[in-house]
Formats: structure tokens, C-alpha cells, sequence
């Protein structure tokens, strides 16, 4: 096999890692203005941010509006309309 | 009634274009429909995306027999096709890839009423074994590689890396860089610097005796739907699978069983996206990111199917038939570049700088694959290792 090729190729595969585990996930936070349940998913929105949130979870851990949270998640594209696909919440009352 | 022929017509013209021009695949169009994300009647967007898909399906033979320039599904018809190239018969094995094409839109016939039936009640017990069953197949993958098993092990370990570093990060539309370096770009490259001047062709009527048509028939019935309801997988491993088991057919069937099994992975998909939701190809991943298909969306979506068919058989044999005419006065390496510098716009767009990177790397992969000769459905490990990942943990 042309070692030169595989030397480059882990190369890049090297620094492609480094920089995904720099720039992973999104953080936001903000107020809670709305939570809507929907079967499993429950769907939050924050004041300030015209985004929604989207969590696979009907669980929502005694969350209400006008708690003040930190979201972490990933950015994804559905029905045409950018989502936050939430991985982790934190609470900063 | 108009702007449904609209979108049909749009999309037998985008589906031409990204047919024909080697390393553009219509996932890109969708990436960037979705990027631009358009404020119209989703019905014509549903109309539009089927029939680009599906038009691409018959179209995107030419370039891969007339340039040895294929797509992803498209791969393994190269060595076949090609052998016709050199024999003046390129537009004989287009027809062939046609055939295969036509009898999927009828097979689908056949098959949709299992889909129908049974997929929704038998998929949670099916979906028990897919990490079994994908597991078995990458260990195929290595074990068809004869005497290339260490290369290709090598190989699917890079991929499967990528693959789990650009499926777990947020990067836009991650498969576009990683699937277009993987098939397009290194195949582009490769092409450019072996420069190779075709005879001229030749154009004959063609006739295909009815049994020559079972073999392949029967063995895209079964293995697309298969290939289509497990993730990861799809029309490359399902030729894989079918070139294995029509291992004593002919070349012609070869051909017959290519174009069949590309063009009915891709419409079942959209089934098994109406069906259980799952989002098996490029189409159906964007329609459910546009719409969600009930009953009601059926009647057009058979309609768009079978209208496609039609228009699409009719365009590929004329273009075919252009191409055999007029293989020497198309330039193919300057083709190649300009394509080459768009891909790379695009992916900027849509995947940004990041999506760069994922793309060089894809086509450092790719290259390595074609140089070592090996099957190159083997990087679709870069998703099916973390599918399994993904089911296991």
C-alpha cells in the first residue's frame, strides 16, 4: 500500500478529530417561554432565541416556563426549519 | 395541474443533469434545496424530489459506460461497461441498465404489497438482528476481497474512523463531503489522469430473449428490499450481494441486474419512509425533512413513479445514442475540473470549512480504494460501523 497516501490520510482524519471535538455542540441559554408535549418529544422554546428545542423525552425533570436553563445540543434541519436536538440541560436557578 | 407538470419536468431536467455529470448525486440537489429551504406547495417539492431521484437512477449509467466515470450506485457497472466501451457496443449496455431499470418500476408491483402488509408488523423483530446481520456483512466485504483482505481491512478501519468522527459531529450535512470524496472526487481524479481516448461507437437494435431476464429479476425482488429496510446499506451492497449470487450469469445480465437493483432500492425507500419512518436514501431523507407522508401522498407518488419511468427510458436512450455519436468530441478532463472546483464550492456552502476537510479526507480514502484495487463498497463502512455502534450501545 503507497504509505505516503495512508500517512496523509491519518494525517487528516487527526486534525479533522481535534477540530470536531472543538467545535461538537452548540450551547444556549435562556427562559423558558414555552414547553409543548408531543407523544415522547417534548419541544421547549426559549425568550431570545427563535429556535426550537427538541428533547426525545416526555420526562422534562420538573422544568416549567420562566425557568432559567443552559442547553446543549446538536443543530439539525427538519422540515426546512433549523432544531437544536437537545443533549443536555442545566438548570441555573 | 400545472406546477405539479412543473416540478415533473424540473425534475426529469435535474435528474438528467445530475445523472450525467459524474460526482454530482442528487443528494447534493437535495442538500441544497433544503439549505435554501423553499416556501412552496410541499406536494411538487415530494413530485420534484421522486422524479430527480429516480431520473437519475436510469441516466447516471452513461457517464459511468461512456467515461468510467460512476456514481456510488454505480460502481461496479465500470468494469462491465467498460468492456463494451472498448467493444463499440457502450449504448447496447446502457439498454441493458435500462432493462434492469424498467423491470424495478415493475417489480415494485409486486413488492409493495409485502411492504404494505408486513414491513410494519415485522420490523421490530427484525431490527433485533441488524447489528448481526451488519456485522455479517462488513466480514463479507472483507472476505470478498480476495487477496486484497489486509487492504481492504485497512480500509474499512480508515472509513469506519471518519465515518464516526463526521456522523457524531455538527456538521451540516455530513454526508455530502463524506460520500461524494468516498465515489465522486477520488473517481474524478482517477479519471483525469487515466486519460483514455474511446472508439467510436456503434448502434444496434437490441433484443433480449425473456428468460435472460428472470435471473436478475428474481435476485433484485429479493435482495433490494432487504438492502433497503437495513440502515447503512443500500443499491452498491446490493449489487455487491447480487454480483456474488449471479456469480455464472452473463454480462448482459450483470448489466440488467445493476440497473434494476439501483433503481429499487431507491423507490422502495420511499415506502419504508412512509411505511416505518426510517430514512434509508438521500430521497428519503429529504422528503422527511419536508413532509409527512400519509396514504393521501400514495396515489402521487406511484404516479410520479410510473410518468418517470416512461420519460426517463425515453431520455436515456437518447442521450445515449448522443453520446455514442459524439464520444470524441466531448473533452472529459476539462469536464472533470470544472466539476471538481464546483464540488468544492458546494461542500464549503453547505458543510463549511469543516466540510472541507471531511471531503479531502473521503477522497484520500477513495483514492487509496481504487488505487489497491479494491471493491469500494467497502468505505460504506464509514456508516454501517456506526450504525451498529449506534444499536449495540
Amino acid at each position: 500500500m503507497n504509505l505516503k497516501l495512508i500517512l496523509t490520510t491519518l494525517f487528516f482524519l487527526i486534525f479533522l478529530t481535534t477540530i470536531v471535538n472543538n467545535t461538537q455542540e452548540l450551547t444556549y441559554s435562556g427562559i423558558i417561554k414555552r414547553i409543548t408535549i408531543k407523544e415522547e418529544v417534548t419541544f421547549l422554546e426559549l425568550e431570545n432565541h427563535n429556535i426550537q428545542f427538541v428533547i426525545f423525552t416526555k420526562d422534562i425533570l420538573n422544568l416549567k416556563i420562566k425557568d432559567q436553563i443552559k442547553i446543549t445540543g446538536k443543530e439539525e434541519i427538519y422540515k426546512g426549519n433549523k432544531q437544536i436536538i437537545v443533549n443536555e440541560i442545566y438548570s441555573l436557578k | 395541474m400545472f406546477f405539479y407538470f412543473l416540478s415533473f419536468i424540473l425534475g426529469l431536467i435535474t435528474g438528467t443533469f445530475t445523472g450525467l455529470v459524474p460526482g454530482i448525486h442528487t443528494n447534493l440537489i437535495m442538500s441544497l434545496l433544503v439549505l435554501i429551504n423553499l416556501k412552496i406547495n410541499t406536494n411538487y417539492l415530494l413530485v420534484y424530489s421522486i422524479t430527480t431521484a429516480i431520473t437519475n437512477t436510469f441516466i447516471d449509467f452513461i457517464p459511468s459506460v461512456y467515461f468510467g466515470a460512476p456514481s456510488e450506485d454505480t460502481l461496479l457497472s465500470v468494469s462491465p461497461g467498460h468492456k463494451y466501451l472498448l467493444n463499440k457496443r457502450a449504448h447496447e449496455a446502457v439498454i441493458y441498465t435500462l432493462y434492469g431499470s424498467v423491470i424495478a418500476i415493475i417489480s415494485l408491483i409486486f413488492i409493495f404489497p409485502f411492504f404494505y402488509f408486513a414491513l410494519s408488523k415485522i420490523y421490530d423483530f427484525l431490527e433485533l438482528f441488524f447489528p448481526f446481520l451488519l456485522t455479517l456483512t462488513i466480514l463479507f466485504l472483507i472476505y470478498n476481497s480476495k487477496g486484497k483482505k489486509i487492504k481492504a481491512f485497512i480500509i474499512i478501519i480508515f472509513s469506519s474512523i471518519l465515518g464516526l468522527i463526521v456522523l457524531n459531529s455538527n456538521i451540516t450535512q455530513p454526508l455530502l463531503p463524506l460520500l461524494t470524496g468516498f465515489f465522486g472526487l477520488s473517481q474524478m481524479i482517477t479519471s483525469i489522469n487515466n486519460n483514455s481516448n474511446p472508439p467510436v461507437q456503434e448502434i444496434k437494435k437490441i433484443k433480449i430473449p425473456k428468460k435472460e431476464l428472470i435471473s436478475p429479476t428474481l435476485t433484485t425482488i429479493f435482495l433490494s428490499p432487504i438492502c433497503s429496510i437495513l440502515p447503512g446499506l443500500g443499491a452498491s451492497q446490493a449489487a455487491t450481494f447480487g454480483q456474488i449470487i449471479n456469480k455464472n450469469k452473463s454480462k448482459k445480465q450483470y448489466l440488467i441486474l445493476l440497473g434494476s437493483i439501483n433503481t429499487l432500492v431507491l423507490s422502495t425507500s420511499i415506502f419504508t419512509l412512509f411505511l416505518i419512518n426510517k430514512k434509508r436514501t438521500g430521497l428519503a431523507s429529504f422528503i422527511s425533512q419536508i413532509i409527512i407522508l400519509g396514504k393521501e401522498h400514495l396515489l402521487t407518488i406511484f404516479l410520479t413513479i410510473f410518468f418517470t419511468t416512461i420519460f426517463a427510458s425515453i431520455l436515456t436512450i437518447f442521450l445515449s445514442k448522443f453520446f455514442a455519436k459524439n464520444i470524441n468530441k466531448i473533452n472529459y478532463k476539462k469536464l472533470s475540473y470544472s466539476i471538481i472546483i464546483l464540488i468544492i464550492f458546494l461542500t464549503i456552502l453547505i458543510s463549511k470549512m469543516i466540510g472541507l476537510i471531511v471531503l479531502i479526507t473521503s477522497t484520500l480514502i477513495g483514492l487509496m480504494t481504487i488505487r489497491e484495487r479494491c471493491n469500494r463498497t467497502i468505505m460504506m463502512s464509514s456508516i454501517i460501523i456506526p450504525t451498529i455502534i449506534n444499536y449495540i450501545f
